[in-house]
């Protein structure tokens, strides 16, 4: 850990608007680091030294980095004191002040840079942007609409028709209803409160005979349980501008912010006419019933046409026999908050097709592109043996989802698993993640068959592809390819593996990027839709990428397609990729395709690196050695650098600049216009080409010089990434990387 | 979109690039030198910056709403040809490699209209704008507003006092007037003041001498920008001043100090002519030193700041042994009408960050921008640090 924060600091000492920066804690399982950092302040604010929403010109602020660093994003702490606003977990007097400073996962939008050192310069830019926009309030604007409690992080959850709601049940006056629902007590095995709530939109009586309990119905282990939600809302008026922090615990407390909120007496009425309910009973075990406060905000909700907020709770109506009762539903009895779910309301996508004849397939990643391929193959007639996939399917899920299911949890892939069966396959699914399971023989085997002969991944998660380059021809048998969508859908790329895993699906991403034509590069690299997904600013994962189903089926189809010409029967069984962008009009998408023969593999002396060679390079270098029999020659590496992986991958080079100096003993690489042309790669790449290193020939089969090792040891110390020299001889590659403690 | 202010690192020369909040660009002048297209990596590669920023059309043009050149010299006109296209949208090359940029609208003074003589000598790409200003303004007289589309539009700021701009009164802005839009979309996103060039009537006492002063530096197009952001009108003041020199400050003071003093204040300052000492003072620095008078009415005119104003000096680095412009004398005493930090200039700025100043716009005004420049981070990581230096290789040993 210790290592890691001095990493990190020597990385932010770098960052122009760090202004102060140290190690607060290490220990075992977890670092502190206290930054300071300058704000970026309008005009006045700035001469005043504090926003008008209370924002500092220089902010402290806390990282955490936890077990599992560098693959977990590190975590950020404001101070105690920092002002409530959205986008931000407030300070419960005990914890600090957390922003939400990603849309999506945090992990992954720092994983996707292969260098440590880049994945920390983005998440603190990340962190410095969301402070300027905090300054000004821009975290939360009409413009951007308000952004509902996160509760991304709560497990309990209530299912509602929320369109019903807003547009039949609520009036101009205060009020409430009662819906009939269903119910839950557990939906996760957790030790916390984790209930249920499926909400219909019938009505349920709010008054009846005391001796009467309907529509109260204990779980049994066959049938969910029968209880209401209460559906309350405030009068026209009553418009909550404020932002409260999301502590409500006791019943108490939830009248209080009932009355904030302007629906104190709708709360209050509710709890007399539940508590009515069960004065002549006895309940044996507590009953879960929910509360929906349907709070009216100055906006519309972010993604939404409303302005209305549902906040949900649950509390439990426990009244046991007792020679002397007091009421079930005092002001200290626990509330518990519910995340909130859309009721679904689309329909099924139908698609039909034709391929190829296809190896015994088994698919990782359920979601919309796994399972429309999934369903795609299989009416193929191609045998899928697994899926696997780790989520529920949720109801947003309907809208581009291959399958339609009721809101009632269910996992993604035994789902699947039976649709697919419905069309003849025997799939078996695997709940789980496919990371861990490669390091566990018996869950690899659920996931991957030993008769499969093809692996398609279809998380476009960087961290599953990194995983699963290299394991073919070892952990995995199968060949491993991969489909992943971009770009809102407007284009889609096809990896297939070669032999034993080489090339490798990190490899062919390389070697796609080393090619990628300026349409291509507009929609993988664009910060908006591009490759990663992970969406920056405002918004905290409340919904991916938009696109139509139909744009997503179109793009999942074609590749599906592509995907069977590739791995198909008569198919080579080289490394391949096929790549497809829709231009700018919409009316055509234009496909290519290109063929990755195998990676060199070259051993590194010094470091604990390991460097491939794509063979178009190999070949280049050959050629221009070729051109120079009687000097030594050179020129500089293009590739990508993964410190994860600890890999460096060339896929290019750029010849040695025109003030280079070649003679039978040595080579000196000049400089004149290599920088540029460096930048030029790095941008047309997306930031993931660059230079890695150097290569040169020595006229006889000699190893590394003392200059070779000279030179590699001063660009050791003078960056963190490491470079490689690459030697040619007359025989043989080999390369050699510098340490900076030389 | 958000509202946004960029002024690029063009050595002595102007670049500014003022973004609304509706996605729509003002560029005011271009100083893209051949050195900024070559190889070398510590110029900045202004075109390809602009060419990011920009939005582009249907057939993948980028594209400016409005292109304003406020004097036709060298230092704020250069690269016009190769980076912009000239003549009809039709005759637009498609070849990937000539990614020229599309003026939707052009912002002239009339002073296209005037040939090119012995007082009034043009550069190539100051003569390729005045023909093209030409080609419009005619196409404008046959067709009229309905027939003149976006690549086809012209504005002139200022009426010609030889009467050549008195039958297109339509595209003609007058001194003191204001534009509201940008390539004819009015969409209350800004307005922008006309303060000069001065009008000079023939018949009045003083033209022949106001005729004199008035050519070149001094016919710069100074405009005053108010701009929307976030729904909040006249969030950011921006005061734009081409080459105007001292004479143009102080009778620009003498016109408006009584009633609209207000119409120069700023809450964001291009200084005149690259900080150049000739626009603050009527004294010669080469020959009084430091007992140089700054002319009162020129600073009046000049420091009309509104709360946290910044300056910008579009300018090589500010050096006391330098020549002028800049000057440093004239830095002085613009960081005493504003502060240390909040006067920049913007090749000390690339030297330092590897990109242009910024300024964001909310509704609260304009903000420095912090952004770390991707080119910073790449930096700061390692990526290019393998050709910094010559790298020995090779097989000898010893050495």
């Amino acid at each position: 850990m210790r290592r890691h924060a001095e990493h990190f600091l020597r990385v932010v000492g770098g960052y122009p608007y760090v202004s102060n920066a140290g190690i607060a804690f290490v220990g075992e399982n977890e670092a502190v680091l206290a930054l300071e950092l300058a704000v970026e302040l309008p005009n006045g604010a700035r001469l005043a030294g504090r926003s008008e929403t209370g924002v500092r010109a220089v902010e402290p602020v806390e990282v955490v980095l936890q077990t599992g660093y560098p693959g977990r994003c590190p975590s950020f702490r404001l101070r105690h004191d920092f002002p409530v606003m959205p986008h931000l977990a407030p300070s419960d007097g005990k914890s600090l002040p957390v922003p939400c400073l990603v849309d999506g996962s945090p992990d992954e939008f720092f994983t996707q840079h292969d260098l440590v050192d880049a994945g920390i310069m983005a998440i603190v830019d990340q962190m410095c942007i969301w402070l300027k926009r905090a300054a000004t309030g821009r975290l939360s604007n009409a413009k951007h609409g308000w952004e509902p409690l996160n509760r991304a992080a709560v497990l309990g959850t209530i299912f509602i028709d929320r369109e019903h709601i807003l547009g039949e049940r609520i009036r101009k006056d205060a009020g409430c209803v009662w819906l009939r629902s269903r119910y839950l007590e557990k939906l996760y095995r957790a030790e916390e409160e984790t209930p249920g709530f499926w909400v219909s939109n019938d009505l349920a009586p709010s008054l009846a005979a005391l001796e009467q309990t309907f529509p109260f119905e204990f779980e049994t282990r066959k049938d969910p349980g029968r209880t209401v939600a209460a559906v309350l809302w405030p009068s026209q008026k009553a418009v909550s501008k404020d932002l409260l922090a999301d502590d409500v615990t006791t019943l108490g407390q939830l009248e209080a912010r009932a009355d904030l909120y302007g629906m104190g007496d709708q709360l209050r009425h509710f709890v007399k006419d539940l508590e009515r309910r069960f004065e002549a009973m006895w309940v044996s075990a507590p009953l879960p019933v929910a509360v929906v406060l349907c709070v009216r905000r100055p906006f519309v909700l972010m993604g939404r046409s409303s302005s209305i907020e549902c906040v949900a709770y649950s509390l439990n109506v426990h009244r046991p026999r007792s020679d002397n009762p007091s009421p079930a539903l005092r002001p200290d009895i626990p509330v518990f908050p519910l995340r909130q779910v859309d009721m679904p309301s689309q329909g099924l996508f139908r698609s039909m097709s034709g391929a190829l004849a296809i190896p015994n397939t088994s698919i990782i990643g359920c979601g919309s592109v796994g399972s429309k391929v999934g369903m795609h193959l299989a009416r193929t007639g191609a045998r899928i043996l697994a899926v696997t996939d780790s989520a529920f399917l949720q109801p947003h899920n309907m809208a581009r989802h291959a399958l339609a299911r009721s809101p009632f949890p269910q996992f993604k892939a035994p789902e699947l698993a039976y649709e697919l069966g419905r069309l003849g396959a025997t799939t078996r699914s695997f709940i789980g993640d496919i990371i861990p399971a490669l390091d566990e023989p018996d869950d690899l085997l659920r996931a991957v068959p030993t008769q499969s002969g093809l692996l398609v991944n279809t998380t476009a998660s960087r961290l599953v592809r990194e995983a699963l380059s290299g394991c073919a021809g070892g952990r995995i048998k199968a060949r491993v390819a991969e489909v992943t969508l971009f770009g809102r859908g407007d284009g889609a790329f096809v990896f297939a593996e070669g032999p034993l895993g080489n090339p490798s699906l990190s490899q062919l991403e390389a070697s796609l990027y080393a090619t990628v034509t300026k349409r291509e590069r507009q929609l993988l690299f664009d910060p908006t839709h591009g490759l990663t997904q992970v969406q920056i600013g405002d918004g905290c994962g409340s919904l991916t990428m938009p696109m139509t189903d139909a744009r997503l089926s179109a793009m999942t189809a074609m590749a599906t397609e592509e995907l069977c010409r590739m791995v198909g029967i008569e198919a080579s069984v080289g490394g391949q990729i096929a790549i497809g962008v829709r231009d700018r009009t919409g009316l055509s998408t234009n496909w290519r395709r290109i063929a990755v023969p195998a990676f060199h593999n070259v051993k590194v002396e010094g470091g604990d690196w390991s460097l491939d060679i794509a063979d178009d390079v190999v070949r280049l270098i050959r050629k221009e050695i070729a051109t120079y029999p009687t000097a030594e020659t050179g020129g500089l590496l293009i590739g990508t650098c993964n410190s994860r992986l600890r890999k460096i991958t060339v896929v290019g080079t750029l010849p040695a600049p025109e003030d280079s100096k070649r003679s039978a003993t040595s080579f000196v690489l000049g400089t004149k216009g290599l920088k540029k042309m460096i930048s030029q790669r790095f941008r047309d790449s997306g930031g993931s080409l660059f230079d890695v290193g150097t290569w040169h020939s020595h006229l006889s089969d000699q190893g590394a010089s003392a200059l070779d090792w000279h030179t590699a040891n001063s660009l050791a110390r003078e960056r963190p990434p490491p470079a490689v020299l690459l030697i040619s001889t007359p025989l043989r590659f080999l390369a050699i990387t510098g340490t900076s403690s030389h | 979109m958000a509202a946004n202010l960029t002024f690029y690192p063009v050595g002595n020369g102007d670049m500014a690039l003022v973004t609304l909040d509706n996605g729509q660009n003002i560029l005011i002048d271009i100083n893209i030198r051949a050195s900024a297209d070559g190889e070398d990596e510590d110029v900045h590669d202004v075109a390809q910056d602009l060419k990011d920023r920009l939005p582009r059309d249907d057939e993948d043009r980028p594209y400016v709403d409005a292109f304003l050149v406020s004097h036709p010299d060298a230092d704020h006109v250069s690269g016009l040809r190769n980076h912009f296209h000239l003549g009809a949208l039709d005759e637009y090359p498609d070849e990937e490699d000539k990614d020229r940029i599309v003026i939707r609208e052009m912002w002239s003074s009339p002073i296209v209209f005037r040939r090119a003589n012995s007082q009034h000598k043009l550069c190539d790409d100051a003569k390729a704008w005045a023909t093209e200003a030409r080609r419009r303004v005619n196409l404008f007289k046959e067709k009229g507003m309905d027939g003149t589309d976006s690549g086809d539009r012209i504005l002139i700021l200022g009426k010609d006092r030889d009467g050549k701009t008195d039958d297109i009164m339509d595209i003609v802005v007058l001194q003191d007037e204001l534009i509201t839009a940008a390539n004819r979309e009015e969409d209350g996103q800004f307005e922008a003041r006309l303060l000069a060039p001065i009008y000079i009537d023939p018949d009045q006492e003083d033209a022949e001498e106001l005729i004199d002063l008035l050519s070149k530096n001094n016919s710069s197009v100074i405009l005053r920008f108010a701009i929307m952001a976030d729904g909040t009108e006249d969030a950011c003041r921006f005061l734009s001043g081409g080459d105007a020199s001292v004479a143009i400050w102080d009778r620009l003071w003498q016109r408006h100090k009584d009633s609209n003093s207000d119409w120069l204040s700023y809450d964001v300052m291009e200084t005149p002519h690259h900080c150049s000492w000739r626009t603050l003072s009527h004294d010669r620095w080469s020959e009084m030193g430091e007992d140089v008078k700054v002319s009162p009415d020129a600073r009046n005119a000049l420091s009309q700041c509104r709360e946290g104003a910044h300056i910008v000096a579009s300018s090589n680095p500010i050096k006391k042994e330098e020549p002028n412009p800049p000057h440093e004398r004239a830095k002085r005493e613009y960081v005493s009408i504003t502060s240390a930090d909040r006067f920049h200039c913007t090749e000390e700025f690339w030297e330092k960050n590897s990109r242009p100043i910024e300024f964001t716009i909310s509704h609260q005004g304009p903000s420095f921008s912090h952004r770390v420049a991707a080119k910073k981070v790449a930096a700061a990581i390692g990526i290019s640090a393998i050709p910094t230096v010559a790298r020995g290789h090779g097989s000898r040993d010893g050495e």
